[in-house]
């Protein structure tokens, strides 16, 4: 408690700014409204606005980041309740009952729900993050070189485990992540894999890299897979909305009490593991909700609680993804990652340090959260038919203006047309890569991951005077490491039992079809 | 959902994901097999105890390498087990709309300096726009339509990069500074 008690002043007199405050505003409603765009989720939108951290102090920038991740994965609910194409993966669940509202005329009911379901998992998951952030970053900080090489490992590890359907594809991913953060100088004189260029002597940028392999194979996809792509007209859309059925009354409040509890638990428990991010938070809370509930048939049928509860999971993860990203430097999910990005890019140290030196800043990241979610809910309220306007643009004519978006971004990063080529180079292989399953989203997470677990290591190493027994055989790293490499053999055997079963279903499947064949 | 009324073309490239995933890996590997033998290049440790600039490098090249060769061997020697559960036997790719628009990036990139970022823009943005609207509309309804959207679009990324956040952006007639 010392800690929340001596640094909430320093952090309520920093978020009394006006130009904060307008800051936090103007994130909230740009993160609306990418959300609302039909496919766009929180990673593409916090990397294509990546270049405006430029021009921002720290505090800004990140509770602009905030503001923006928070508001993506509210706006991703309006397009999936609107015209059955969630935001993000993350919505998809919320179609499921929220499409099936709107097409019976409670379009504004399903809207409402889904606004305050999303103000109540950010906050709730904010209070929860201030207990664990602050108790699991004052354990850390207890952590020498050698453990937190570990934990960057098993950080790694899950990383490459959780994205993609075949975790293997996935660790190559981490690899390749991990390679292309070692290009450029040492810090000690020397330089690796440059090959006599002099543009790779400072390294890929990390903007490069972000802007590319998570806004790029999107730009790709609207522009190429999309290009002929046309929206049947939805009569959801336009559904006539009686006033009196799309009031939220104080006992529907009362009956999704629990399904907030409940949704912002799962949400925030979630967002702490690193890689497992908004979709799966949402699809657990939703399942749970099916089982807890006593008319479990009534599911997908267009029931408040199959909108309430995927969308208090999605906005709690927001905040649960930053108790390992603050505290321990590993970011859960693609809008971590770029989180952790805009922090390193202002000379802030992720980790358990940041508890100790950077309490002020921390504090203000937690208040931070509790004024977002409050815009969230007033511009929510205000602007929802606005937003939906959005929802309607067509994915083929968004191609041209994500491709603009990324191209001027990426001139932004030192007015330097290579960077335009970089990513372009970069953003086709990321598409490439995605058609055949190798995610990227570990290519960026392990990028940004990679320069923080070799200093460990390094000093681990230096402090030991070389000596690789005293830095891998103590008890802590040894067993993070032996948790590492569980870990990844978990997620293979996890993959063989998947395709077991699907092989299973399609066999049963199959089955009648060749006896009545 | 969104109906995608694409016809097959000639244009499309169809190949099987199997090969497809042992191909790249086999091209990822054989890359950082290199890179590996580029870490002997590397500076040797000059601090005691420090482990020098090629260790963290051969660590992580030497873990994509075992990586690589595991699904190279899953492929070879249980192409069963390869496939992820639910993936598609195929993938196809619009090989010539994916060259289109890389080529076009690079020219953009090439014309900005000295055509200047609104006239550049303008014609990237008709060129990749106009097409798009013509699926549903005329060709003079689309330009119309491509011009009008494009138009403001320019105004606010010239508001926000060169205006806001004071980036040099190569113009051709907009002033930079708006006393």
């Amino acid at each position: 408690m010392d800690f929340f008690f001596n640094n909430i002043g320093g952090a309520l007199g920093a978020l009394s700014s006006v130009n904060l405050l307008l800051i936090m505003c103007a994130g909230v409603s740009i993160g609306i409204v990418l959300g609302a765009l039909p496919g766009f989720g929180s990673s593409q939108s916090l990397a294509l606005l990546f270049p405006l951290s430029f021009v921002m102090t720290v505090d800004q920038s990140i509770l602009f980041f905030l503001a923006v991740y928070s508001a993506v994965e509210y706006g991703s609910s309006i397009p999936a309740i609107l015209i059955r194409t969630p935001g993000s993966g993350a919505s998809a669940v919320t179609v499921l009952d929220g499409y099936t509202m709107a097409r019976n005329g409670l379009a504004k009911k399903a809207l409402r729900i889904s606004l305050y379901s999303a103000v109540i998992g950010g906050t709730t998951s904010t209070l929860i993050f201030i207990i664990a952030g602050t108790s699991l970053g004052h354990a850390a900080l207890l952590f020498g070189p050698s453990e937190l090489f570990a934990i960057g490992v098993f950080g790694l590890a899950i990383v490459g485990s959780f994205f993609g359907k075949d975790p293997l594809r996935g660790f190559l991913a981490t690899g390749i992540g991990l390679a292309m953060a070692t290009i450029g100088s040492s810090g000690f004189g020397g330089v690796r894999f440059t090959f006599d260029q002099s543009f790779l002597i400072d390294g890929i940028p990390l903007v490069v890299v972000i802007i590319a392999f998570l806004a790029g194979p999107e730009a790709f996809r609207l522009l190429v897979d999309n290009r002929r792509t046309v929206e049947p007209p939805d009569k959801a859309f336009d559904a006539t909305i009686s006033d009196q059925n799309n009031k939220i009354l104080g006992s529907l409040v009362r009956k999704l009490i629990p399904t907030w509890l409940r949704g912002s638990f799962f949400g925030t428990a979630v967002g702490i593991i690193p890689g497992a991010g908004a979709s799966v938070g949402a699809l657990l809370a939703y399942s749970e909700e099916k089982r807890w509930s006593k008319h479990p048939e009534k599911f997908g049928t267009g029931i408040p609680e199959g909108v309430a509860a995927p969308e208090v999971a999605n906005n709690a993860v927001v905040a649960g993804t930053l108790v390992p990203t603050l505290t321990l430097a590993i970011p859960g999910s693609g809008g971590a990652a770029i989180l952790l990005g805009v922090l390193v890019s202002k000379g802030v140290v992720p980790g358990p340090n940041l508890f100790r030196d950077e309490g002020t800043f921390v504090m203000t990241v937690f208040m931070g959260l509790f004024v977002i979610n409050a815009f969230i809910l007033i511009i929510g309220l205000f602007g929802t038919r606005l937003f939906s306007i959005v929802a309607r643009v067509p994915l083929r004519v968004l191609g041209p203006f994500v491709m603009l978006l990324i191209i001027a971004g990426s001139y932004a990063i030192g007015n330097y047309t290579a960077h335009i080529v970089m990513v372009l180079v970069l953003g086709a292989i990321g598409y490439c890569f995605e058609k055949i399953d190798i995610p990227v989203v570990p290519i960026v997470l392990a990028f940004i991951m990679g320069p923080i677990i070799e200093k460990n290591i390094s000093r681990a190493l230096t402090i030991s005077g070389g000596s690789l027994e005293e830095v891998f055989l103590r008890p802590i790293p040894i067993i993070i490491l032996l948790l590492s490499l569980a870990t990844f053999i978990y997620s293979l055997l996890t993959m063989l039992r998947a395709r077991k079963f699907t092989e299973a279903e399609a066999g049963e499947g199959e089955g009648p079809a060749a006896t009545q064949g | 959902m969104p109906e995608n009324n694409r016809t097959p073309s000639s244009f499309e490239l169809t190949l099987p994901t199997l090969p497809t995933v042992l191909i790249t890996t086999s091209m990822i590997f054989l890359a950082f097999a290199f890179l590996f033998y580029e870490t002997f290049n590397m500076m040797k440790p000059i601090l005691p105890g420090y482990p020098g600039d090629a260790f963290f490098p051969r660590l992580a090249v030497g873990y994509t390498l075992i990586i690589a060769a595991l699904i190279l061997l899953r492929g070879i020697l249980l192409p069963r087990f390869a496939a992820a559960p639910g993936e598609p036997s195929h993938v196809s790719v619009h090989w010539l709309e994916f060259l289109s628009v890389a080529a076009l990036v690079l020219v953009y990139a090439e014309l900005l300096p000295p055509v200047g970022f609104e006239l550049t823009t303008l014609g990237f943005m008709l060129i990749l726009l106009v097409p798009r609207f013509a699926v549903q509309h005329g060709l003079v309804h689309s330009v119309v339509k491509a011009v009008a959207l494009t138009i403001p679009t320019i105004i606010i990324l010239y508001g926000v990069f060169a205006l806001l956040l004071g980036i040099h952006l190569p113009l051709l007639f907009l002033p930079r500074y708006i006393l």
